[in-house]
Order: C-alpha cells, then sequence, then structure tokens
C-alpha cells in the first residue's frame, strides 16, 4: 500500500537514485568494450550483482530483457564474491558493503566491471563508484582500476565522469 | 505516477494518440503499466547526469506488488470513456456500483451498501476527503473535476483503514491530478448534446519564472432534465460553474510545493416526496430548487530528506453551504496531515503519520427533518504506522495499523496485515485481512425526521419519526474483511487480474421502534424508531478484470463482479426494515470496452455494461452501451461524438431514495470539440 500512501500526496514526476544508477549501468556496458576473451565464450552480458538493495531491484526491472550490441543481458544475483567467475560487470550493493575487500581479491586480474554505491567505491579500488551530490546521481571511474581488467572505457563516459585514479587498485588494502 | 519532465512537452499534444497511441498500448501490455518506472534507459548519458533525484528510493513497487485490489483509470480510459462527469467514469471499475438516481445524484458503492448517501466508501481528490460527515456518504454535485485534468484514479476495493482511517470501509477512490508542470499552455473544450447537455472548460497552464507552474480554469457544465419514473419529463435538470487554479513549486532541490483550490456554483432542481411535519402531518410531493455554494483551498509540502526518507505536510480548508429547502446545511472543514516515508535498511519499507481534522456545521432544519443539536464542531485525531518487510525476494508482508479519536465513539484501531508472494516475475499472489471501522454521522445520532404519515382507526394521522439516537451510545460500524488475489501477465499481449473476498460487519445501523405517544392536537400519534447498531452482515464475491491487446491498435478489456449479500438483525434488535438492504445491490455486474485506433488519426471506443438482478423490483437487470467517436486535426484539435445509454430511451437504475424520487437515466448523445493551443 506504500505506493499509494505515498500517490495520496500527488508525487508525480520524480525519479529515484536508484533508477538513475541503474539506467547508468546499462549505459556503462553500451561505452565499455570488454576483452575479446571475456566475451568468447558466452553470448550475453552477464550482470551480476552482490547483496541487494533498491538499485539491485531497479537493475532488476529496467536493465532485464534488454540487450546491448546483440547481446541480451543476463542478471545473476551472487551471494558471495568467489562466484563472479563468468559476470562483466559486478554490482556492490551498499548492504554487501563489508565484501568490498573480498570482491577486489576475487577480481584480480580478472576482466570484470566493478561498479559499486558505497561511499569511496572507486577510490578503494573499484572501477565505478556512484555518489550523490546536489540531488543528481553521479559516478567516479578508477582509471587504474579499469587498465588493470582490461577494460577500455569510452571517451563518452570518462567526459562525464570524476577521475580517480589509486595507485594501488585491487591490491586489496 | 512516475514521468520525466521533458516527456511533458509531448503531453501538450492533445492527438497524443496519434504518435505516443503504439507506445501507451504497448505500455498497457505490461499489465496496466502506467505507475511503472519511465524508461530511464532511453536517455543519454548527459540526460542521466542532469536529472535530479527527487523522490525516496522504494522498493520495486509497481502495481503488480500491491496486496490490495487495485483498479487505477488512466488518462487513457478516461479520454475515450467519452464520460461527462466523475460518476459515470467509475462505472467501468469492476466491483464498483454506479447507480444514477436523478440527474446530479449517484449512488456509488464499492461491494455492495449502495446508497444516495453510500457511507462505506472514501472518496478522496488530491489527498482531501469529500465525503461528509452529515451522511458519511458524498455530494456528488459538489465535485466537479474538469476530467482533461486527471491523471489517474485509484481505486481501492476492500479496507483501506490502515493507512486512510475512518469511512474506508469498502473501499478508497482517489481522485489525483495532474500537475501544473504537465498541463501547460491553452485549452478550450466545447461540448453540446441532447437533452440540453452543454460543456465548456477554459484553462490555460504557465510558469511563474523558474520557480513553478500554474494552471487556471473555469468551466460551465449543464444537463436537462431526465425522466420521471411515470414517463413524464422529471424537473432534476442541474448546471455548474467552476473555478479553479493549481500551482507546483520547486522551491529548493529538495522541496516541492503544491497549492491548489476550486470555487463551485451549482443550481439543480429535485422532486422530493416528504412529511410536511405542520400540524397537519401531510405527504407531499412537491418540486423545489437547491443551490450550493463550495470552495477549497489545499496545500502539500514534499522534502525529500535524504536518499531513503522524505516527509510531506498537507493541510487543507474545505467548505460549503447548500440551500436546499428540505436538508438545508453549511459545513467548513480543516484538516492538516503529516507523513513520513523512510526505507529502513534493505528490508524495511516505512510510512507513518500524524492527522488532525476539525469540522463545524449548521444543519438547519427542513421540511420534515431538523438535527439536535443543530451546531457542531467535532474533531478527529489520528496516527497510522505501515511496515512492509521483504522477508525474501518473492515475499513481503505489510503490517500496519491506523489508530483514531473521533468525537462518536473515541478511540477506534485499524489493522491490517498483507502478505504477497512473487513466485514468478509476471505473477503475484496476495492475502489480506484488515479491520475498519465507520464512525457515525450526524444523520446517525442526531436526526430528527418524519418520514411517513398513515391514517389511524381513529380519525387521526399516525407519523412515523425517526428519533435518532437519545442514548448517544452508538458504536461504530465494523469490518472484518479477508481478501485474496491473484495477477498474472500471460503472454505480452494478455494480462488479468483477480480477487476474492469475505466481508463480515458488525454493528451496521437498524431502527428500533418505540413506545408510540399522542401529540397536539389528537388524535394524532407518533410512531417513534430509534436509529441503533444492531444488525450485522456478511458479503462474499469477486472481481475479474483482463487487458487484452488483439494487436497494437485494438485493445478489449472485460471485467466481471459477483456479490453475496445478507444483511440481518441481531438477536436483540427489533428492526424489521434492514435486511432488505440487499435489494439494492446488483448481484452481477459485467463489462467489456474496446479501444480501437481506426487510421486517419480516428479513434473508436465502445463500452458494454449489463448490471443484473437486484432485488428490489423497481429496479430491474438493465443493459448499457456507450461509444465514442473522435478524430485528430492535426495535433491541435479533436471532434469527439459521444452517445450514452444507447440500448434504451430510458431506464430505472435506483428506487427512490428517502426523499429523493428517482429519475430514470434517457438515451444521449452529445459532440465535442477540444483545442490546445
Amino acid at each position: 500500500m506504500v505506493v499509494l500512501a505515498a500517490s495520496a500526496s500527488g508525487a508525480q514526476g520524480q525519479v529515484t537514485a536508484d533508477q538513475i544508477k541503474a539506467a547508468y549501468m546499462f549505459n556503462f556496458a553500451k561505452f565499455i568494450e570488454w576483452p575479446a576473451e571475456a566475451l568468447a565464450d558466452t553470448a550475453s552480458l552477464n550482470f551480476c550483482a552482490l547483496g541487494r538493495s533498491a538499485a539491485v531491484d531497479e537493475v532488476d526491472s529496467l536493465v532485464s530483457g534488454k540487450s546491448i550490441n546483440n547481446r541480451p543481458i543476463k542478471i545473476r544475483h551472487l551471494g558471495k564474491p568467489e562466484e563472479i567467475k563468468d559476470c562483466h560487470l559486478v554490482f556492490l550493493a551498499d548492504s554487501a558493503g563489508k565484501q568490498e575487500q573480498k570482491l577486489f581479491q576475487a577480481a584480480k586480474g580478472l576482466p570484470i566491471l566493478l561498479v559499486g554505491e558505497s561511499p569511496g567505491f572507486a577510490h578503494a579500488g573499484g572501477t565505478i563508484g556512484f555518489l550523490t551530490e546536489n540531488g543528481k546521481v553521479l559516478f567516479e571511474v578508477n582509471i587504474s582500476s579499469a587498465e588493470e581488467a582490461h577494460l577500455k572505457i569510452s571517451s563518452k563516459l570518462l567526459a562525464l565522469a570524476r577521475i580517480v585514479s589509486s595507485g594501488i587498485a585491487r591490491t586489496g588494502q | 505516477m512516475i514521468q520525466i519532465y521533458f516527456y511533458s512537452d509531448r503531453a501538450r499534444r492533445v492527438c497524443a494518440w496519434a504518435v505516443k497511441g503504439i507506445c501507451l498500448l504497448l505500455l498497457g501490455v505490461l499489465g496496466r503499466a502506467q505507475d511503472q518506472h519511465p524508461d530511464l534507459t532511453q536517455l543519454t548519458l548527459e540526460q542521466l547526469s542532469k536529472l535530479e533525484v527527487t523522490s525516496v528510493s522504494r522498493k520495486k513497487q509497481q502495481i503488480n506488488d500491491v496486496a490490495a485490489a487495485v483498479y487505477v483509470i488512466t488518462q487513457q480510459d478516461i479520454h475515450s470513456s467519452g464520460a461527462r462527469n466523475i460518476p459515470d467514469l467509475l462505472r467501468m471499475v469492476p466491483g464498483v456500483d454506479v447507480a444514477q438516481i436523478t440527474a446530479h445524484t449517484w449512488a456509488i458503492s464499492i461491494r455492495g451498501f449502495g446508497d444516495i448517501f453510500t457511507d462505506k466508501v472514501l472518496v478522496l481528490i488530491d489527498g482531501r476527503s469529500v465525503y461528509t460527515p452529515t451522511t458519511s456518504g458524498v455530494y456528488w454535485d459538489q465535485q466537479d473535476v474538469p476530467l482533461e485534468d486527471i491523471d489517474r484514479i485509484e481505486v481501492i476495493r476492500g479496507p483501506g483503514g490502515t493507512v486512510w482511517g475512518a469511512n474506508a470501509v469498502n473501499g478508497v477512490i482517489n481522485i489525483i491530478t495532474k500537475s501544473a508542470h504537465d498541463t501547460q499552455g491553452g485549452l478550450i473544450t466545447a461540448g453540446a448534446g441532447l437533452n440540453e447537455t452543454a460543456d465548456a472548460l477554459l484553462q490555460y497552464g504557465g510558469k511563474v519564472r523558474k520557480a513553478g507552474d500554474y494552471r487556471v480554469l473555469g468551466s460551465y457544465s449543464n444537463s436537462g432534465s431526465q425522466t420521471a419514473a411515470d414517463g413524464t419529463p422529471a424537473a432534476d435538470g442541474w448546471h455548474n460553474l467552476h473555478l479553479g487554479f493549481r500551482s507546483d513549486w520547486d522551491l529548493s532541490k529538495r522541496d516541492t510545493l503544491t497549492v491548489q483550490g476550486d470555487l463551485l456554483s451549482v443550481s439543480e432542481g429535485l422532486t422530493v416526496s416528504t412529511v410536511l411535519s405542520n400540524a397537519s402531518f401531510q405527504q407531499a410531493t412537491f418540486n423545489t430548487r437547491v443551490t450550493v455554494g463550495a470552495g477549497n483551498l489545499l496545500e502539500r509540502w514534499n522534502r525529500t530528506l535524504s536518499d531513503h526518507s522524505d516527509i510531506s505536510l498537507q493541510a487543507y480548508y474545505d467548505g460549503y453551504n447548500r440551500h436546499d429547502p428540505d436538508v438545508p446545511e453549511s459545513r467548513h472543514t480543516f484538516d492538516i496531515d503529516f507523513h513520513h516515508h523512510l526505507a529502513a535498511g534493505a528490508r524495511n519499507d516505512i510510512v507513518w503519520g500524524l492527522g488532525y481534522r476539525v469540522t463545524s456545521d449548521d444543519l438547519r432544519p427542513g421540511f420534515s427533518n431538523l438535527y439536535v443539536p443543530q451546531q457542531r464542531t467535532d474533531s478527529l485525531f489520528s496516527v497510522f504506522l505501515q511496515d512492509e518487510i521483504r522477508i525474501i525476494n518473492s515475499l513481503r508482508l505489510t503490517l500496519g495499523s491506523k489508530l483514531e479519536h473521533n468525537a462518536y465513539t473515541g478511540l477506534e484501531y485499524e489493522p491490517g496485515v498483507q502478505l504477497t508472494w512473487t513466485p514468478a516475475k509476471k505473477h503475484a499472489l496476495w492475502l489480506s485481512v484488515a479491520r475498519a471501522i465507520r464512525q457515525p454521522s450526524r444523520s446517525d445520532v442526531n436526526l430528527q425526521v418524519d418520514v411517513a404519515t398513515f391514517p389511524l382507526d381513529n380519525g387521526g394521522t399516525g407519523v412515523l419519526r425517526i428519533t435518532g439516537d437519545p442514548d448517544q451510545d452508538r458504536r461504530a460500524e465494523v469490518l472484518l474483511s479477508y481478501q485474496l488475489g491473484y495477477r498474472a501477465q500471460i503472454s505480452k499481449r494478455f494480462s488479468f487480474d483477480a480477487t476474492g473476498f469475505l466481508n463480515r460487519y458488525r454493528h451496521l445501523q437498524t431502527q428500533e421502534p418505540g413506545q408510540p405517544f399522542a401529540v397536539n392536537p389528537a388524535p394524532d400519534m407518533v410512531f417513534p424508531l430509534f436509529f441503533d447498531d444492531q444488525a450485522h452482515a456478511r458479503t462474499y464475491g469477486g472481481e475479474i478484470f483482463a487487458t487484452w491487446n488483439v494487436t497494437s491498435r485494438w485493445r478489449i478489456s472485460p471485467s466481471y463482479s459477483f456479490i453475496h449479500m445478507v444483511v440481518n438483525p441481531d438477536a436483540s434488535s427489533q428492526d424489521t426494515t434492514v435486511a432488505a438492504t440487499v435489494d439494492d445491490t446488483p448481484r452481477h455486474k459485467f463489462a467489456i470496452r474496446s479501444l480501437l485506433r481506426l487510421p486517419h488519426h480516428l479513434d473508436w471506443d465502445v463500452a458494454l455494461y449489463h448490471v443484473n438482478s437486484f432485488l428490489n423490483v423497481d429496479t430491474p437487470s438493465y443493459n448499457r452501451v456507450d461509444t465514442r467517436l473522435a478524430w485528430c486535426l492535426g495535433e491541435t484539435t479533436e471532434f469527439s461524438v459521444v452517445g450514452q445509454n444507447l440500448l434504451s430511451p430510458r431506464h430505472a437504475e435506483f428506487p427512490d431514495a428517502f426523499y429523493v424520487n428517482h429519475t430514470l437515466v434517457k438515451r444521449s448523445a452529445y459532440a465535442k470539440v477540444t483545442w490546445r493551443f
């Protein structure tokens, strides 16, 4: 009944931060090139989510059934960082923030785009981290992390990003 | 419900259909998807980076997940129905009975108990409650919302007491108007038709620098008299004049404010049958004229506290004055409501709120009735809390309760429990157990009215007189409702929604006979009846509706509802009439609507209704056909022709109601032109 309770107040024309994050992730996949071997043995683009949050729900409904470059997007929900082997994009939900370091360990050397919504995610070694500022959702890109995963990020994406570079990308520190 | 600002320019086009028609139809394929997220994947990165976040993160709150029997009347439904007023719009909703009593009065109810003053349904317009505490009913002739300004109407069948409070016993009808952002520019509509039908709307929406948007409107509507039950012309024609405005402001990145108001003037004719409570107690039938002046002013302030929390504060004033020789009344109401919505952790979605309402009335004596006391000011305090818990991904449990203190029965509570199970993406099963109450109205407790006279064998006149509730110990009516529902999207083109319910009512109103006494001058005698609360009822039934997109240009929406009602006096009661309450509720209702996009910018929409089996002999089962043919000229103009009640020249939908003589609904037609600039 919450939908209808809120709608009694006539809330209209409103977008949530999590819907924007989900739409961003769809766009990330459009503007990022994975190395050939990551895409070779599967016909789909695998989005994996670690943990649950409203953003994960939004990704579920917004992105499923869509395709990028003729690759259908498949969504999987993981319980542990060790399961990320076949993923192209891994999203770490805020509620699973404690698994951040384990995720970086598990992803070392793998061609996986790591996206997170916890504060400082990109600084700590993730590839892209979301932040909300002045009511707008922005994202930070850690280019060392992207290089280590052999991901090519289009300049169109970088133009709108805040660039972060940590020399300690993915060392789990 | 969730729209993106830059779509609103396109919404200006009358013929949104011509271009977006296919998109809208396909959106509908997703099972009444109008309340779902916009497709943000269509935006560019730059557009995404400029989007402002303005509301709390919700869990995936689609209509599919709601644990309630909901039906949403969309803008598309409103546009294609050809309805001229809100009661006619509500006919399409399964489970809702709309019976026109006269040209300007309707008995609108959900799941039974329909009456000229249906007292078990809560009706809201933009959060403002429009039921009157005089009778717990709604004066539909005082509610005028231009149909072009309605964003949607959400109809919830079943108790809404937990969130909405007293009077939401059998359901809630929530009329939500468009934001001023979405009604920019000029709009003129003019229509005329058979039976003195005439409508006109003049509206303009503009901006106030960068701070906000507004719209102002003036509308006029006239309807001629219908036919009396004996075939002669009735005297119930009416007209109304409405001036209104709405403004929506972005005060800051986190704050929005809405201010809106209306002034309404109504004039209508009526044929009444009443006892004239003078020395000779005559019964008479004659025509009268009623005029109404009404106004309201409402503000609503929303503030986003964080990504996970927002609050809203709403306050409104509502006043009306009915110059009705038979039931003259005036009422002023002031209401203030606070809501806080927050997402607590990953699993809990909580809403809680506080409310205060004060209403003050002056119910002056009429031909046969008076209220004791004539004036009264009552307060209502309420607090509610609801938590939606995601137990596992596919299972949600909602617990909540409202606690109210009203001026008649004191403290009342309305708890509810709902469970939603979504075993697969496009299937949802839900069940609900809830308690709702109806607080007594002024008429239940303070009314004295002479309802009938009859000759006595001693030559005098006997008068049947209802004498309120002298002990003032009236209890609130209580409903305990069990519901089960299932929604499924079977394929890209077909979806359906089914609900079953079992309702148990206690403390329903009865009339208990008292000791007759003589009045001066003898030999007249009064036979008193006292209102009391000693009846109970059990109803069960169900509603099912489906949406079938036959092609991308043709949609069919069938629906069916049925109800079985039994009402009985308690063992301690001496009432003899309450069991006949069931006579005025139709037992089955079937409806089917077809929306067809033809080439050359033509729309053809047809609706067929079959309302079956009133037990009341005055109102036989009837069929009704409404149809609309519309033609778009360019992007600014639309012509339409509407026929209503095409199947028979006239039919009755409801019997006489209290003092009001019912009239027959006539076959009618009208033409309308809409111009946007």
